[in-house]
């Protein structure tokens, strides 16, 4: 069993803990932390440990630190898997038609592609969200923006290799229509090395949505680690674990799904080897 | 004159960094309905490259292909792909010729989803018709292509090429990459089909024993052009060209002369 196998390997072991960690604290904080993680709700500056109704303490407004984390870890982990998603799902349609059908359509998608790469991502984001306006949504198609190429290059180089197998041959032969061909028969084959680039662009992802609200670009109305650092950093020398426990929670979680993704490489060449 | 298919002056050149390979050299080749014609040469002859141009799977450089009266080679799109269910291919790799993942329904099911000659609810009965065809288990179309034996597939491959009722199928070497024992069976299985809907068959093969079993006609190609023509037993018999005089010296049951001395006891 290949999940069995990933948890096998110490960085899948690790990561899958941490990831599962994660991802039931962001599930729980809306039932822990009912109502806005925004409200205020006690006296300002409480440090951790202070006051059990708050562990982690309260900020300059007298907000919960600890309701902002959970709910921050779910704004991070939908940002990062939605931004992901979209990369994938963009980057490997671009890159299967490119490979496959080569020639002209290759050139402009793989010029495209090369402008994009050109800018630096989180410029880019900058950019897109500063003329859009922040939000969720907004953060996500900012942050796919950039993160596509790579799928996209690797669905291309893949597809190259695949397009000469004696099957596509086939697909033809029987009379499938180009796209049916693309999508059905050569995309699913091509996705697994695509699918191995998700945790790096989960990782960048949440990174580049936190430094976007770092810089107060992010989505305003929702809690997110980057915004919460950044007005920490005007207190930083009496309440510093204002930036401290968002800087904590960003680090463990890209470490997580970099180590997770780390598993999962270990796991499929594993098997490789095995087979 | 009422060819199925007639091929002339058929040409084809491959480019390699600097280096051109010409694969095709002015071919010209007619089959009739239900007829079987043997394509023979060696490695590197052009045979399998004349085979997939036929099938309209490489594009040639030049000539001219008329299949069932109609201009192959002019035909595009959505024209094209109505045509390809009239033609069609076995490949030498039964593995490879299946995309991976596919289970065995999946495989058989296409052609029938692609010419709309099955709707989703007739397709499982439709599916385990054409297995039972080709003298498969119907259960068999639940596993995966990989699970399956070397003749299992080759004969999966055989009902994905019935299933739109070609008059003709290019087998591209379906049998070299079968165990011996199966062969005889896949080639009596390819003559019941040929019996009972009048296909005709281009067999591509570099095996003369295989050749004279199931062609009528034989054609010999060597460095891309057609060197020797003429039926099966005429050409065995009395090799004309350099090409065809090697390919029989190959066979030694063919020719008894250069039978190899046994070493040992």
């Amino acid at each position: 069993m290949s999940v069995l196998r990933f948890l096998r390997t110490p960085e899948g072991a690790v990561g899958g803990f941490l990831l599962a960690a994660l991802a039931f604290v962001a599930l729980s904080a809306p039932v822990l932390f009912p109502g806005d993680p925004l409200a205020i709700v006690g006296p300002a500056y409480l440090h951790p440990f202070a006051n059990p109704a708050f562990p982690l303490g309260t900020d300059s407004l007298g907000r919960n630190v600890l309701a902002g984390v959970m709910h921050g870890a779910r704004t991070s982990l939908v940002i990062g898997l939605a931004a992901a998603f979209a990369a994938i799902v963009v980057g490997s349609a671009v890159g299967t038609l490119a490979g496959l059908f080569g020639g002209v359509v290759d050139e402009v998608l793989m010029r495209i592609t090369e402008a994009f790469q050109t800018v630096p991502a989180f410029l880019l984001a900058l950019a897109f969200v500063s003329v859009v306006g922040p939000s969720m949504g907004t953060v996500v198609v900012a942050i796919a923006l950039s993160a596509w190429t790579a799928p996209a290059r690797v669905a291309r180089a893949e597809v190259l290799s695949i397009r000469q197998r004696d099957y596509v041959a086939a697909a033809r032969a029987v009379g499938m229509h180009p796209l049916a061909i693309a999508f059905r028969e050569v995309l699913p084959n091509a996705l697994p090395p695509v699918l191995s680039l998700a945790s790096v662009i989960v990782a960048s992802a949440i990174l580049i949505e936190a430094a976007l609200s770092f810089l107060g670009l992010g989505d305003p109305n929702v809690a997110t680690w980057g915004t919460m650092i950044s007005e920490g950093r005007n207190v930083l020398r009496s309440a510093a674990y204002l930036s401290i426990a968002p800087g904590i929670a960003l680090m463990v979680t890209v470490l997580a799904i970099y180590f997770a993704g780390e598993g999962a490489v270990e796991a499929a060449s594993a098997r490789r080897i095995a087979s | 004159m009422s060819d199925l298919l007639e091929v002339r002056g058929l040409t084809k050149t491959y480019r390699r960094s600097r280096e051109t390979i010409a694969a095709l050299r002015g071919v010209d080749l007619t089959l009739a309905p239900g007829e079987t014609l043997a394509l023979v040469g060696n490695s590197g002859s052009g045979k399998t490259t004349l085979g997939r141009a036929i099938a309209r799977l490489i594009e040639p450089d030049g000539g001219a292909i008329r299949f069932e009266g109609r201009d192959l080679l002019a035909m595009r799109g959505r024209e094209l792909r109505a045509m390809r269910a009239r033609l069609q291919i076995v490949f030498q790799e039964p593995l490879e010729a299946f995309n991976p993942r596919a289970t065995v329904f999946r495989v058989i099911a296409d052609p029938l989803r692609v010419h709309r000659l099955a709707g989703r609810a007739e397709m499982p009965e439709a599916v385990s018709r054409l297995l039972v065809r080709v003298g498969l288990e119907p259960a068999l179309a639940a596993r995966a292509v990989h699970e399956i034996s070397g003749g299992q597939r080759q004969r999966v491959a055989i009902a994905r090429a019935i299933a739109t009722r070609p008059s003709l199928i290019v087998l591209d070497e379906p049998l070299s990459a079968l165990d011996v024992s199966v062969r005889g069976r896949i080639l009596a299985l390819l003559d019941d089909l040929q019996a009972e809907t009048g296909v005709a068959y281009l067999l591509i093969t570099h095996d003369l024993g295989v050749a004279n079993a199931v062609a009528g006609r034989i054609t010999v190609i060597d460095g891309g052009s057609i060197v020797e023509e003429g039926p099966t037993k005429v050409v065995l018999a009395d090799p004309q060209s350099a090409a065809a005089r090697r390919l029989v010296a190959a066979v030694p049951r063919l020719h008894r002369r250069t039978e190899p001395a046994r070493i040992g006891g």
